[in-house]
């Protein structure tokens, strides 16, 4: 079922062409939005949000256009922005109660549930405290329970793990994924990092230079490719073997001392079986490895001369 | 959002409840709401509750200056009741007498609200939600306009009851409510015409502390000019269309009737009274033209 879904949608700032003329659908799960910074992610939330107008296009979310049903359909989202948004000089439960009134629950369950987001976030005591004496890992996590103290059909996530060390990043993903599985919320995880996008989405929209790249569920776009890789036991024995691949139309590489084969289907074993005997080739050790969704990325990028220079900020490749 | 999970069964009744948070599935009420619960925030942040003490000085400390004159008004006709039963100043004149403080409890209080929000940038959260540029400012409005509306309001309806607790004040029920009605109007008059205002110079500036001092020096720079010109030369009195920081004061006179005596007005403006109240409301729309203006053109999202 589609959530939210785009059609050739163009937004412009100025001279800057954000998004240029991008479709695609988003549905239940969790869905990555990945994309190099100034890709159009945050201009993309802010038409799911209602709070700018597409230059041409369509979108809709929950069914409806947020540009002329902005207050309905603002109800039923939540959203974190990448940057720091809350007031410091208010307690961490006070801002996320309000901002849940405000999202129309009534006081009391409000109040409640301010408390009970805050504890499953993993602020306890904590949540008395005055936002701007918090860490930034803390405030992240205030502005996730913010996002989702209303219970939003949606959960709009920019950057949420910016800021954050490895050990609260790793936190931060469970929890996302925890939103996005156990409390019934689809969400939208914006993000420039490839393997948060992995670890925890179930489907991923690629942006680049305001257009969609690639879009799918992850098993099928990371998934329908994978990789052989095999040490080799003896000195220039990678590059006879690759030869006679070669002459199989299988395509392999070296690639840090050890071969890679690219799988395509199950023959591919047989004639890598048949090129290794053939070579004399001695295996050390062999195992298969799935292409990544960074692999997918690049593939992708290398494709479009005006992007095929450039990597996302913190690839880890 | 607490259920239960497990029974324990016997006689016991007990439970286990399960105490993580649950997705809330109930009624949500809609945007009206959104509007009166930012309403109750904001005014709650401009007095600085909820907050840490340190946010509280200001507004209480000008806030209960502003009733002083008033009780001390009060108090002297309970001392001393040399008026020959009436009351010793008039409302027009306690709105006079006040109205310094009044200034420095807007030009402190008030510009705080907005700027804050957009330094913090959670006006991106209020606008994530059912409230959009409109409803929000309408809320601040009506926050703001609340809080200035505590000491223009507050003090001469408490100089109404002193009065009519020792005597002195209107005679029956009707003349009271005549005179609270006259209160209301013109005490919600002015804090509406300075809470635009305020909201206009907040929303040029980014720092409370600019801001009010900006706020002064719009209310003050041009009345003292305005001022001199009208005092020295023979310029027409529909200069003080001009001067923001007067009108306010012409207006509450023409609402409770012109005073004699000392505390009269220096200058006597001879002004249609429907030219006082356009070129109020004037000031006023102006004022939230610029707002409308500035925040439509903010970008939030970024």
């Amino acid at each position: 079922m589609t959530v939210i879904r785009g059609e050739a949608v163009r937004k412009s700032w100025g001279p800057t062409v954000a998004l240029d003329g991008a479709s695609f659908e988003i549905g239940k799960g969790v869905t990555g939005l990945l994309g190099p910074n100034g890709a159009g992610k945050t201009t993309l939330i802010g038409l799911i949000l209602g709070l700018h107008k597409a230059d041409s296009g369509t979108l809709t979310v929950l069914g409806r256009d947020p540009a002329t049903a902005g207050p309905d359909v603002r109800g039923l989202l939540g959203y974190s922005p990448e940057h720091e948004a809350l007031p410091p000089d208010t307690k961490a439960q006070d801002i996320v109660r309000q901002l849940a009134e405000i999202h129309g629950l009534p006081r009391k369950e409000a109040t409640a549930r301010a408390s009970d987001v805050l504890q499953e976030v993993g602020l306890g005591e904590e949540r008395l405290r005055p936002v701007g004496t918090m860490s930034t890992g803390q405030k992240q996590r205030v502005k996730l329970a913010q996002a989702m103290v209303h219970g939003p059909d949606i959960v709009l996530l920019d950057e949420p793990t910016n800021g954050l060390d490895p050990v609260q990043r790793d936190d931060m993903l469970d929890l996302i994924a925890r939103i996005g599985s156990k409390l019934g919320m689809d969400v939208v995880l914006c993000s420039h990092l490839l393997e948060e996008v992995e670890r925890v989405a179930d489907a991923v929209v690629i942006l680049d230079a305001g257009r969609v790249a690639k879009q799918g569920q992850m098993s099928d776009l990371a998934g329908s490719e994978s990789e052989l890789v095999i040490n080799l036991d003896g000195p220039d024995v990678g590059s006879k073997v690759i030869t006679r691949l070669k002459r199989r139309k299988v395509e392999a590489r070296q690639e840090n001392g050890e071969l890679v084969v690219v799988l395509k289907n199950e023959a591919t074993y047989d004639s890598v079986r048949d090129a290794l005997a053939s070579a004399g080739a001695g295996v050390r050790r062999m195992g298969r490895r799935r292409l990544r969704l960074e692999d997918v990325f690049f593939e992708e990028r290398a494709g479009d001369p005006s992007t095929a220079s450039s990597r996302p900020n913190g690839s880890a490749k | 959002m607490t259920s239960p999970v497990a029974g324990t069964g016997g006689g016991t009744g007990a439970r286990i409840l399960d105490r993580r948070y649950q997705r809330y599935t109930g009624p949500r009420k809609g945007q009206a709401h959104a509007i009166r619960r930012l309403t109750l925030h904001a005014f709650q942040r401009f007095l600085g509750l909820r907050r840490p003490g340190k946010y509280k000085i200001v507004p209480f400390t000008i806030g209960i200056l502003c009733y002083l004159p008033t009780i001390a008004f009060i108090g002297i006709a309970a001392l001393i009741p040399v008026n020959n039963g009436t009351a010793l100043v008039s409302y027009s004149q306690l709105f006079g007498i006040i109205s310094g403080l009044v200034g420095l409890f807007i030009v402190t209080t008030g510009p705080g609200g907005l700027i804050a929000d957009r330094n913090s940038k959670s006006l991106s959260l209020y606008l994530a939600s059912p409230l959009d540029r409109n409803t929000y400012l309408l809320a601040h409005f009506a926050a703001l306009m609340g809080t200035l509306a505590l000491v223009t309001v507050g003090p001469p309806l408490l100089y109404l009851l002193g009065s009519m607790f020792q005597g002195i004040g209107p005679a029956g029920v009707g003349a009271a409510a005549a005179t609270a009605g006259k209160i209301v109007l013109a005490g919600g008059a002015i804090a509406a015409y300075y809470t635009a205002l305020t909201m206009a110079v907040a929303s040029v500036s980014n720092r409370a502390a600019q801001a009010g001092v900006l706020l002064f020096l719009a209310l003050s720079i041009p009345d003292a000019l305005v001022g001199a010109a009208l005092l020295n030369s023979d310029a027409p009195d529909a200069l003080l269309l001009l001067a923001p920081g007067t009108l306010p004061d012409e207006l509450v006179r023409r609402i409770f009737g012109p005073v004699a005596g000392a505390l009269q007005a220096p200058i006597e403006f001879h002004l249609a009274t429907a030219l006082v109240v356009v070129g109020t409301a004037g000031w006023a729309l102006g004022a939230l033209a610029l707002v409308w203006y500035r925040y439509h053109r903010l970008d939030i999202s970024r």
